[in-house]
């Protein structure tokens, strides 16, 4: 199995209004994908799982680490550089309402990516590529013409879905491609997704927040805090049984669709709320709010433990 | 059985989209919608953006811009009409009987004004006779009630300084300030990170237990509805398509858009290769034609389906869905009644 | 009772094929949306007839701008014309007592030169072909009477069909000096929206699509020149290229007129580079000129149009008023401005000669501001179903 992704100590800073005080989106993270798998990131808004995706793909210039695609860093790389590496990593965004052009016609925004890739195609030859993108979302020719207003939040992610595949990548970015979507149209996406990723050997990294929905789709899951992962694992085992304490409150914090489970019949499972990426605890980012934090938890980062059958821990109680 | 607090019967909103008016056709939101609330009950109002349950909450405080136009056959609160009220006692209807927690809790509070003030500005509307200082006393008290530390100090505090869970709870505190009868909670917890929307929910729920009140949760999502209500109402393309008790609803769902949502959630036990889904977008609700809105994403429609719209027909207490297949005559075929597996039509008869 | 065909089940690929709504694009509904409006018709129309008047109406007019004709001057478009029994013709005495041959149709024949003048008696006497005329100027307004000392038998106000908006103070065609202005006025128009979509618009996305360090050190260049007043950029640019006029004026708002757009399109730049979709484009390694181009400009394409047709008739304005205060349009050319000014002098006696460019002034910032407005409405997303 070879690693179509390798992040190692990935960190993104960005500039805050506290002088000297940068935000810690990304705050040192290592992980590898393999090729053909989901690899999942989850975790609440503001653990940094979507400027991690951004980094990944070169829209934020990282603060430091290092990005392998396919062995190659390309964390520094320049954008001209960079242009013919963008072809095997693409990304679907998660408002389908804001990732299309509203002035541009379907063919217009799919032909994008060939028009960067392919330069040399005949319009011909753009249209047949264009058509059979379109085709493997669910759409048709007859909406070659229309414009993204037209047409309903899951059929606006379909095209967003078809302009990151016509050029073919490998890595497919997720940033939450479903969360601005209605329950019912959410299945037919990830349904989707599923389906183009055995019919192409598709590799997804997966952003998301719906962590039942991350259940369904990925093999491996990384869950984020305050900028770093906590724990990370084959997602059957993670979920079955979080190690992390965070992991745990997190897992437990989703709403069970079962009438027979009362809200009320569990302690809640984190109490508090997420600090301030600005001015991170000292020593474990999670102690704040860790039901079973120790002293060393305060003076001591913990550092990512490998706890056999693929999974890892950064967490004091598994030293 | 009692007579329901909140009673709504064939509640029709509909909103003009184009100037000059008729020159576009409206859209009709809520096409026709009864339900009841009873005292201290929690009522889950589930659908997908579109199926008219934000609107049916709104019309109920007549909170909708200029452009729509609401029409009902009766709207009682303890018996008395709440529909076409007089300004004066459209006011003293909102916040003091009936009050509302938005989805958005950063939009909701004005950035200007500390949050200790905007909840006082409840007592201040509703209870003129109230002292400087009691009313103070009763915005910590609230402040305390909804969990937020320091309360005296926070009073002070503008709402660009609380994260989205902590505007939430400021969001209900004022809303809960004068003790409503009923509290409509429109997505309340929809923009919040699971463990806040946990932490969110149960605070709901324990001011309910305290104070008895109403609820009215409206949500896209079947599993907050589940931990939360007694009661839910299924709405789409404007219309109540099935209403059960929970417990029923789960486990014996009546209406294929039911069946279909509850099989689009991806459960955290089982992990299904692929999700049941609904095919389709929803309905353009402009032209929402004769039939049964669902029956084009449906894939159990019969001919009728288009063109005719069913009635309710009623499956135990409390439990009702608006479907054709739910007949005697319909055929047992290609249908999730007649399935081996399915739920079963017995005990299914015409409301 | 139901039939058993009732009962069908409908076929599974229904879902797939029902149909979208017919395919429209945004700049059509909006374009849709404009013409519901009547206002902003009415203004797209009036800026047509003005554009059409101002470009061949000085050829149609059978004057020119600058043609001067002494001998008719001051004669308002409609007359008070004296006709006196013998004479085939009538008779109009302009402001300045000349007295000038007015046919029955309402054609200026010519001044009859005066064949004598008794300053006591504060007569000038006329001699024609057809008999003797007296022009009485003892008493105000001044007389004309025939040979016995008779006033005129009929007196009759007659358009003035040589010059339809009747002469300035030097005899020259008002309705071809007006439609000359307008040109003027059309192209400073032209001018304005030029330098406003190739610089404003350009150096406004640029700077707010680079932002950072770039952004602050471009809006500070657009500080800079907008602090400065145009009128003085008018003077200076004037004593630098020693001659004036229509080219000092245009090399002025060239220079510095694009800086409100340019902010315009800085911030819609800014919230734009962030959207999805111009994200989307620089993961697929779009350049950015290719972004702006294809996503940041037509996107902001509302706001650059909003703010051009508040701009360009202020930019007309400004050179009205720019020649009318004698810093602008330098003489003989016709600017509205100068041929306001020019019937400053004569407004007591023909006042015509400011209303005329004044309403023409007005008729563009009106027909301007009507778009505009229209155009506003109909960009609005709060009416888009």
């Amino acid at each position: 199995m070879t690693n179509i992704l390798e992040v190692e100590n990935l960190t993104k800073h960005f500039r805050s209004g506290v002088r000297g005080h940068p935000v810690r989106a990304v705050d040192g993270v290592t992980f590898s994908v393999t090729a053909g798998e989901t690899f999942a990131l989850v975790g609440e808004s503001g653990c940094g799982k979507s400027t991690c995706a951004r980094t990944i793909i070169r829209l934020y210039e990282p603060t430091a680490g290092r990005i392998l695609l396919d062995g190659t860093d390309i964390s520094h790389l320049g954008v001209r550089q960079l242009r013919p590496l963008r072809r095997n990593v693409q990304m679907v965004f998660q408002d389908p309402y804001a990732s299309l052009n509203g002035r541009m016609t379907v063919r217009d925004i799919i032909a994008e990516p060939l028009r960067v890739h392919q330069p040399d195609l005949s319009p011909a030859e753009t249209t047949e590529q264009i058509v059979d993108a379109l085709a493997a979302v669910g759409l048709g020719r007859e909406h070659l013409t229309r414009y993204a207003h037209e047409f309903s939040g899951g059929q606006r992610q379909r095209i967003g879905i078809a302009r990151a595949l016509v050029i073919r990548p490998r890595l497919v970015l997720c940033d939450e491609p479903i969360s601005a979507l209605d329950v019912s149209i959410q299945a037919q996406i990830v349904n989707l997704l599923r389906d183009l990723q055995d019919e192409l050997g598709l590799t997804y990294l997966f952003i998301a927040h719906d962590l039942s929905m991350v259940h369904h789709v990925a093999d491996t899951v990384a869950v984020m805090y305050l900028g770093q992962i906590v724990e990370l694992g084959p997602t059957e085992m993670v979920y079955a049984a979080p190690l992390h304490p965070y992991a745990k409150g997190l897992l437990a914090s989703v709403p069970k669709p079962d009438p027979a489970v009362d809200l009320m019949s569990r302690p809640p499972a984190i109490e508090g709320e997420i600090p301030s990426p600005i001015h991170p605890p000292s020593g474990c980012r999670f102690r704040t709010r860790c039901p079973v934090a120790m002293a060393i938890c305060s003076t001591d980062e913990p550092v990512p433990v490998a706890v056999g059958d693929g999974r890892q821990v950064s967490c004091h109680l598994f030293k | 059985m009692s007579t329901p607090l909140l009673n709504v019967d064939n509640l029709r909103t509909s909103f003009q989209t184009g100037r000059p008016a008729g020159r576009v056709p409206d859209v009709q939101a809520v096409r026709g919608v009864s339900f009841a609330v009873a005292r201290g009950e929690t009522v889950g109002v589930v659908g997908e953006s579109g199926s008219g349950k934000s609107v049916t909450a709104m019309s109920l405080l007549n909170l909708l811009p200029d452009t729509a136009t609401i029409g009902v056959d009766s709207m009682t609160l303890d018996a008395r009409s709440i529909f076409g009220l007089s300004r004066k006692d459209e006011r003293e209807l909102r916040g003091k009987q009936i009050a509302m927690v938005f989805q958005d809790p950063m939009t909701s509070l004005n950035p200007l004004i500390p949050i200790g003030k905007q909840i006082e500005e409840m007592f201040l509307v509703h209870e003129a006779g109230m002292s400087k200082a009691e009313r103070r006393r009763r915005v910590i008290d609230m402040l305390t009630e909804v969990r937020i530390p320091e309360p005296a100090k926070r009073y002070n505090s503008y709402p660009h300084e609380f994260s989205g869970g902590m505007r939430q709870r400021v969001m209900i505190a004022m809303a809960m300030a004068l003790r409503p009868q009923v509290l409509i909670a429109d997505e309340p917890t929809t923009a919040l990170d699971v463990t806040i929307q946990d932490q969110i929910l149960r605070l709901m729920r324990r001011l309910q237990v305290e104070n008895g009140t109403s609820i009215l949760l409206i949500s896209h999502d079947l599993s907050v509805v589940a931990g939360l209500c007694s009661r839910v109402i299924v709405m789409y393309g404007g219309l109540i398509m099935e209403e059960s008790p929970v417990a029923d609803l789960f486990s014996r769902p009546l209406h294929p858009y039911t069946i279909g949502l509850l099989g689009a959630l991806p459960a955290l036990q089982v992990s299904a290769d692929r999700l049941v889904s609904i095919p389709g977008s929803p309905p353009d609700m402009s032209a929402p034609g004769d039939g049964c809105p669902f029956a084009p994403r449906c894939p159990y429609a019969r001919v009728r389906c288009e063109h005719r719209l069913p009635g309710y027909y009623s499956a135990g207490p409390g439990h009702r869905s608006l479907c054709w297949l739910l007949d005697a005559e319909a055929p047992a075929t290609d249908s999730p009644f007649g399935a081996a597996d399915g739920p079963k039509r017995s005990g299914v008869r015409p409301l | 009772m139901s039939t058993s065909t009732d009962w069908d089940l409908l076929p599974a690929d229904r879902v797939d094929n029902h149909s979208l709504p017919p395919g429209r694009s945004y700049w059509r509904d909006v374009g849709q949306r404009l013409r519901t409006r009547k206002l902003a018709m009415v203004g797209a129309g009036a800026l047509l007839v003005i554009a059409f008047l101002a470009l061949f109406g000085p050829m149609i007019t059978g004057h020119s701008y600058n043609s001067q004709n002494p001998s008719v001057a001051n004669v308002p478009p409609v007359m008070r014309v004296m006709d006196f029994p013998g004479f085939s013709d009538g008779f109009f005495v302009n402001p300045s007592l000349k007295v000038i041959e007015v046919s029955s149709s309402g054609k200026l024949i010519g001044q009859v030169a005066p064949t004598g003048d008794d300053m006591i008696k504060k007569r000038t006497t006329f001699e024609t072909s057809e008999g003797r005329l007296f022009l009485d100027y003892s008493q105000t307004p001044a007389r004309l009477l025939d040979s016995n000392g008779n006033p005129a038998t009929r007196t009759s106000l007659r358009w003035n069909t040589s010059y339809l908006l009747g002469t300035d103070t030097l005899g020259r065609d008002v309705l071809t000096r007006t439609m000359y202005g307008s040109r003027i006025s059309l192209a400073v128009a032209i001018v304005a929206t030029l330098v406003n979509v190739l610089i404003g618009v350009v150096y406004g996305s640029i700077s707010g699509y680079l932002g950072g360090t770039i952004d602050g050190a471009m809006m500070r260049v657009v500080d800079i020149i907008s602090t400065i007043p145009l009128a003085l950029y008018v003077i200076l640019i004037k004593v630098v290229l020693g001659s004036g006029g229509f080219f000092s004026i245009v090399i002025a708002l060239a220079s510095v007129y694009w800086v409100d757009m340019a902010r315009v399109v800085r911030s819609q730049a800014l919230s734009l580079k962030n959207q999805e979709f111009v994200l989307a484009a620089r993961t697929i390694g779009t350049s950015g000129a290719a972004i702006l181009r294809r996503h940041i400009v037509p996107n902001a394409m509302g706001p650059i149009l909003v703010t051009g047709t508040m701009l360009i008739p202020s930019a007309i304005f400004i050179e009205a008023f720019l020649s009318f205060i004698g810093i602008g349009i330098a003489p003989p050319m016709a600017s509205l401005g100068t041929m306001s000014n020019d019937a400053l002098a004569t407004l007591a006696t023909s006042p015509y000669q400011l209303l005329i460019p004044a309403a023409a002034i007005c008729l563009l910032m009106f027909a301007f501001n009507f778009l505009g407005d229209g155009l506003r409405e109909a960009l609005d997303p709060r009416l888009r179903s």
